[in-house]
């Protein structure tokens, strides 16, 4: 099966690099170096000039393939670290736009953006690194190529085509904290890496005295990035130093070997291709194309809107822990038998008791007989007693009758006669009339033995409790035979 | 649903801690209904042994009061009749009449006498023993000295 060929192309301030890659082998390349005059003109993207140069390098690659994998200056982009609280992922995206807006002079949707971070649990943050492009100046690009009847398909800032190439060659690079400085005779970056993201970003110009690299102003622009980083970034610390050039400078590595007190290691294209003609725009053009085999865990800019620049992350979760869910299940099943035998066996003991007092209130008693009839029943047999003993009561006699007589004959004064007495029961009352006469001395005396008769009457405990009202209704004097006689009717109600 | 596939072994965790909550509260529910059915229980039984204590006052003064009623219709006759002879009163009619009521049958003795007053006293107390009515009475002075004429309307009860 034949290898796929790919097209990088490095767009630099300066020049354009071009290669034809199979895998990480450089198969063609071509580069195109503006000219004096062009570089002082400051050619625009959009410059037809650009074009053509571009139609240059493409053609010298002699190819037909029609995608394009595009190195863009690091100048063209802008680079910031944020450090933040930890945020979810929905939280994340609204927190940069909202955030970045500080450190650009323009809107965060005229970017076409992207970002990476790494958590810090113990420090309980994040830090961030931003990445982004004006969208106008991509699409000018593409348009370029459009017009070469090329696509781009992907793109991104030099810096990391640079690190892929190098770490597709250098298998123990250590990709955590370290720096490049990318150096060509008219062009340099200076990148920073902070666990694998960027952290720093600068392009730096290469000043010139008599046509020759000044290098000591060169050397104060480095320190004084150094000296930002240091300032902005006291966190952080770096590991290793390359030097990324065409050639040796001793008098940088040097300077810098003193200045960070470290080991420079100095790598050429040749060192990495083996070939002479390669140059370090190839190199970065390279590196767009190895976009697929050494991903560099950041995600790309790709010239997209941005609601799908923004990929999703594929959701990463633990499988489901189906031991722990069983231990659980057991444990909970568990106590749900040990909580439901203490409450049964509670239940039973109260079952138990209750039946124990029940007993004890209707076994061995006179209640014994009412132990199976239920409380409505008892109640409908103790109504119908209480009724029953409430006409017993109402059928029996609460008065002694036979005491009244007895007073009567108590009362009875000598010289009265009774003639009659009569006596009726109604509505559970008593009344009674006494009809008779007397016969004394004198019709004064008679009528005053008729009011003590009475009188004895009404002050008697006895016929006050079963007579309310005792009158003497009828007193008059008659003729018995030859004597007056005063006849009398008192009447007990 | 993201978030849930990633938060998948807590959402699971969720889930069996929400069912056993269910359940556990379903077994603690039903304890404390038959909880409470048993306190409704104790509470019925000692209902029951308020209105059987009750009850049987109740039957105790009842028997009490029927000691002194009838048992047969024809003996509420037959005491009038004997304690009337008892305590020496001439009888001279002796009429009865009964009425049946949903408890009890009342026997209404008529009873024409002649006695003295002593002998009158003396029958009223011997009926005493018994529970009956004196519902009328009429005394009237005699043509017999020393005598009265009695007519008395006696109500004795028998209890079905």
């Amino acid at each position: 099966m034949p290898k796929e060929k790919k097209i990088g192309i490095y767009l630099g301030v300066s020049s354009i690099g071009g290669v034809l890659a199979e895998d990480k082998k450089i198969v063609a390349s071509s580069r195109f170096d503006f000219a004096e005059e062009d570089k002082k003109s400051q050619i625009s993207l959009d410059d037809v000039r650009l074009e053509a140069a571009i139609n240059k390098v493409l053609r010298e690659l002699f190819t037909e393939e029609k995608t394009i994998y595009l190195s863009l200056s690091d100048k063209d982009f802008i680079f910031r670290s944020l450090d933040m609280p930890i945020l979810s992922k929905k939280e994340i995206e609204p927190s940069i736009a909202y955030q970045i807006q500080d450190y650009i002079p323009f809107k965060i949707e005229e970017l076409s953006w992207a970002y990476n971070y790494n958590i810090f649990k113990k420090e309980k943050k994040m830090n961030l690194s931003f990445i982004g492009i004006k969208t106008q100046n991509i699409e000018k690009i593409k348009k370029i190529f459009s017009n070469l009847e090329k696509e781009v398909v992907f793109f991104e800032p030099a810096s990391l085509s640079l690190l892929k190439v190098l770490k597709s060659v250098k298998k123990n690079l250590n990709v955590s904290n370290f720096a490049i400085l990318d150096l060509k005779e008219n062009e340099g970056y200076l990148t920073l890496f902070f666990n694998g993201l960027v952290l720093f970003n600068r392009y730096l110009i290469i000043p010139k005295k008599d046509n020759k690299i000044d290098f000591e102003k060169f050397n104060d622009s480095v320190r004084l990035s150094l000296q930002y980083v240091k300032r902005e970034f006291s966190f952080y610390e770096i590991g290793n130093f390359i030097l990324f050039s065409d050639k040796n400078y001793p008098e940088i590595s040097s300077y810098l070997k003193e200045e960070l007190q470290k080991e420079i290691e100095v790598i050429t294209p040749f060192d990495i291709t083996k070939i002479s003609s390669i140059d370090i725009d190839n190199i970065k053009a390279l590196g767009s194309t190895l976009k697929d085999k050494y991903s560099y865990n950041f995600k790309s800019v790709k010239a997209e809107p941005l609601e799908k620049k923004i990929s999703k992350e594929p959701v990463s979760s633990a499988p489901l822990n189906i031991p722990l869910f069983i231990t659980i299940i057991l444990i909970g099943v568990f106590l749900l038998i040990v909580m439901f035998a203490i409450l049964e066996s509670k239940t039973f003991t109260e079952r138990v008791n209750i039946k124990k007092y029940e007993d004890s209130v209707f076994d061995f008693s006179s209640l014994s007989e009412f132990k199976k009839n239920s409380l409505d029943e008892l109640n409908g047999i103790y109504n119908k007693e209480e009724n029953k003993l409430k006409v017993l009561e109402k059928l029996s006699p609460k008065i002694n009758i036979k005491e009244f007589f007895v007073k009567i004959a108590t009362f009875l004064p000598e010289g009265f006669t009774l003639e009659s007495i009569e006596l009726n029961y109604t509505q559970e009352k008593y009344t009674a009339t006494i009809y008779g006469y007397c016969y004394l001395s004198s019709p004064e005396e008679e009528a005053k033995k008729i009011d003590e008769f009475i009188f004895n009457f009404k002050k008697d405990d006895y016929t006050k409790k079963v007579f309310k009202n005792i009158d003497l209704v009828y007193l008059n004097r008659r003729p018995i035979g030859k004597l007056e006689v005063s006849y009398f009717l008192i009447k007990f109600e | 649903m993201d978030i849930i596939f990633k938060y998948k072994n807590l959402f699971v965790l969720i889930v069996i801690i929400l069912f056993f909550a269910f359940i556990f509260n379903k077994v603690y529910n039903s304890y404390q209904i038959k909880s409470e059915n048993i306190k409704n229980i104790k509470d019925i039984v000692d209902n029951k042994k308020i209105i059987a204590e009750k009850l049987l006052d109740i039957r105790n003064k009842k028997n009490i009061i029927l000691e002194k009623f009838f048992k047969d219709p024809l003996e509420v006759k037959k005491y009038i009749e004997d304690k009337a002879r008892e305590s020496f009163l001439d009888i001279d009619s002796v009429k009865i009449d009964r009425r049946d009521e949903e408890f009890f049958l009342e026997i209404t003795v008529n009873l024409l006498a002649k006695s003295s007053y002593k002998n009158f006293l003396n029958f009223l107390r011997k009926i005493e023993d018994k529970n009956i009515i004196i519902e009328r009475l009429y005394l009237k002075k005699s043509d017999d000295p020393g005598k009265i004429n009695e007519e008395i309307l006696l109500k004795g009860y028998i209890v079905k």
